[in-house]
């Protein structure tokens, strides 16, 4: 069990954020650059001293400004992943994954050797850290921190550094890794999609605090804001909410256009809408008198096929997308100065003050 | 700016070089030009020159153990800690690099010479320093540190700090990350630093002369026997000239040498 309460302030920048991890269970911290997640990272490990907080890990005290207790970094025993995995340039993979385990000499190579084997690159413990692959250098990094016994996990965008062909496949198998990982873990990443493949929950960090947390299905089916809503994956469309007759919401869009929710709100508002929940239509086609209530006209920006679906980009007063299959961007002709008209439900748009 | 191109300011930039090049190699041609290999043995037999050479590698060396052993840790905290008045700290270390090395011989004999400062203090531990051997390495020690210091400094704080960092989180104290991979890290730094260090104490004069005097075979170094041989034998003096140039330079090689190539060297190839 991890539990961190740390609060600081720098100029400019504020961190003010409480987050609690089981043994065994993983956290991805999610956010835009400069949300704090790293300084978060960092304020666990030691290497940085909160303003005030606690943190405690296994039942120990390793840092709380009112006690005045401070752990050195060295007592703390964690294990980080860095961005850049920081191994040591001069030493082999298996003596960098030594350096930190425990034991005498022949057991600690031992140990490094069996780690690098269990991460399936035991045949390149000799090879210096420049010697090897983006994804292998992940694995050693991931193998040092592991190698020292660590209280709790910490990784720092372990997958950042890899091109996006290596990514895919680093990404299963730390996840592969991350299951069965008895320890507190936090990932820190930017990218949604990587948080839930890693992370057993989701937490948002935003301006230095944590906006949501919660599974990631929870987090793309209710985002308690515009960048929670953006960072899952849905469109964002800023407002002005009003009720509305049925008891809908009736939302003003910035730049002009009119929509309905079905959730309540009032004033600003972010209205997230999934971009597979987006259907097109020609925009001199009869307007349909199906369920859908929001309708937008639009010029399509771009068409993007990928498989057999296709994002197609819209130029609104704000831009929007929509994910429709391959199939129906041909049948319909689509290419970039089409006039589209886009049609959604107000059942899926989601609202959230911002 | 058009009116000289890529190619005009490349030719400049190698006419500057060319020029650079000349001036400082044909002094060094000329000592050769004018001693042939058995004039630099012959030199050694002079009087007084086999036992200048010794005394100077002898001091030189004791003076860089003293500088890399003391200034390598200071250099560490001065490259790694914040503090108020570290610029002023750093400043004053520099100091000597830009001190006359005659001022500098008279700053050491107001200091530890019989009445200086801590002359007294040093008489009463039975330390001799004034035309003594040790004299000399306390005066080489005093002009060549800055060269090591700086260097040090520059190459600790060069080092990638999440190397520091992740040697921490996997359990090592800053002795032990020091040690571990600071020193490895900063090794090609380290090594210029002592190089230049010895370099400059091999040719050390003014505050040798000043402090420790000319004393042949206990504080006359081989640049004091160089000026002394001037007076009476300017082709001893080429020749001993000659035979310092190749030690210092043979200096300057092994230790760059040792130190290899610079950390990152592989990635930026």
């Amino acid at each position: 069990m991890l539990a961190a309460d740390v609060a600081l302030a720098r100029p400019g920048f504020a961190l003010d954020a409480r987050v609690e991890v089981g043994s065994g269970e993983c956290l991805a911290l999610v956010g835009p650059s400069g949300a704090g997640k790293s300084t978060l990272l960092r304020a666990v490990a030691g290497l940085l001293r909160p303003d005030r907080g606690t943190v405690t890990a296994g039942g120990e005290t390793w840092f709380d400004s009112a006690a005045g207790v401070s752990l050195p970094v060295e007592r703390r025993r964690v294990g980080l992943v860095f961005q850049d995995y920081a191994l040591f340039p001069r030493m082999s993979a298996w003596r960098n994954v030594a350096y930190g385990a425990v034991g005498p000499r022949r057991l600690r190579r031992e140990r490094a050797v069996g780690l690098l084997e269990r991460f399936g690159i035991g045949d390149r413990a000799r090879a210096r850290p420049a010697e090897l692959s983006g994804g292998e250098r992940q694995r050693v990094a991931l193998a040092r921190a592991l190698a020292s016994e660590p209280r709790v996990l910490l990784l720092d965008e372990p997958l950042s550094a890899l091109d996006s062909r290596t990514r895919a496949a680093a990404g299963r198998e730390l996840a592969a890794v991350l299951v069965t990982t008895a320890v507190p873990t936090i990932v820190v990443t930017h990218d949604f999609a990587e948080a839930a493949q890693l992370g057993d929950a989701v937490a948002v960090l935003e301006d230095g605090r944590i906006v949501q947390r919660g599974s990631p299905a929870e987090l793309t089916a209710a985002p308690a804001s515009g960048l929670v809503a953006d960072l899952a994956g849905a469109v964002v469309l800023r407002g002005t909410a009003s009720p509305a007759a049925g008891g809908l919401t009736r939302i003003e869009l910035d730049g002009g256009g009119t929509i309905y929710s079905t959730d309540a709100g009032s004033g600003p508002v972010a209205a997230g809408v999934f971009p597979w929940e987006i259907a097109l239509d020609r925009a001199d086609a009869p307007a349909a008198a199906g369920s859908a209530l929001n309708r937008i006209e639009a010029e399509v920006s771009g068409v993007t096929e990928f498989g057999n679906r296709a994002r197609v980009g819209l130029a609104a007063p704000q831009p929007l997308a929509a994910e429709v299959t391959a199939a129906s961007t041909r049948r319909l002709g689509l290419r970039p100065g089409s006039r589209v008209a886009a049609t959604w439900k107000a059942t899926a748009t989601r609202l959230a003050p911002r | 700016m058009t009116f000289l191109g890529t190619t005009g300011f490349r030719v400049l930039a190698a006419a500057a070089l060319a020029l650079l090049l000349g001036f400082l190699a044909l002094p060094l041609v000329a000592l050769f030009a004018e001693t042939g290999p058995g004039d630099l043995v012959a030199a050694l037999g002079e009087r007084g020159a086999a036992e200048a050479l010794w005394l100077s590698l002898r001091t030189s060396l004791a003076a860089l153990a003293i500088i890399v052993a003391i200034g390598t840790p200071a250099a560490w905290l001065l490259a790694r800690r914040e503090f108020r008045g570290r610029a002023a700290v750093v400043t004053l270390i520099e100091l000597p690099l830009v001190l006359p090395p005659a001022a500098a011989g008279i700053a050491l004999l107001a200091a530890f010479g019989p009445n200086g400062l801590a002359g007294g203090a040093i008489a009463d531990a039975g330390i001799e320093l004034v035309l003594q051997t040790a004299g000399v390495v306390v005066a080489l020690t005093f002009v060549a540190a800055p060269f090591y210091v700086r260097g040090a400094i520059a190459a600790f704080e060069a080092l990638d700090r999440n190397l520091l960092d992740a040697s921490r989180t996997l359990g090592s104290g800053e002795g032990r990350t020091f040690a571990r991979v600071a020193i490895p890290g900063a090794r090609a730094g380290l090594a210029s630093g002592a190089a230049l260090a010895w370099g400059r104490a091999l040719g050390e004069f003014g505050a040798t002369l000043m402090f420790a005097g000319s004393l042949e075979g206990r504080t006359q170094t081989a640049p004091l026997a160089i000026f002394e041989f001037l007076a009476r034998d300017f082709d001893a003096a080429l020749a001993l000239s000659a035979v310092l140039l190749v030690v210092s330079a043979f200096i300057l090689l092994a230790v760059k040498l040792v130190g290899g190539r610079p950390e990152g060297a592989d990635a930026r190839r």
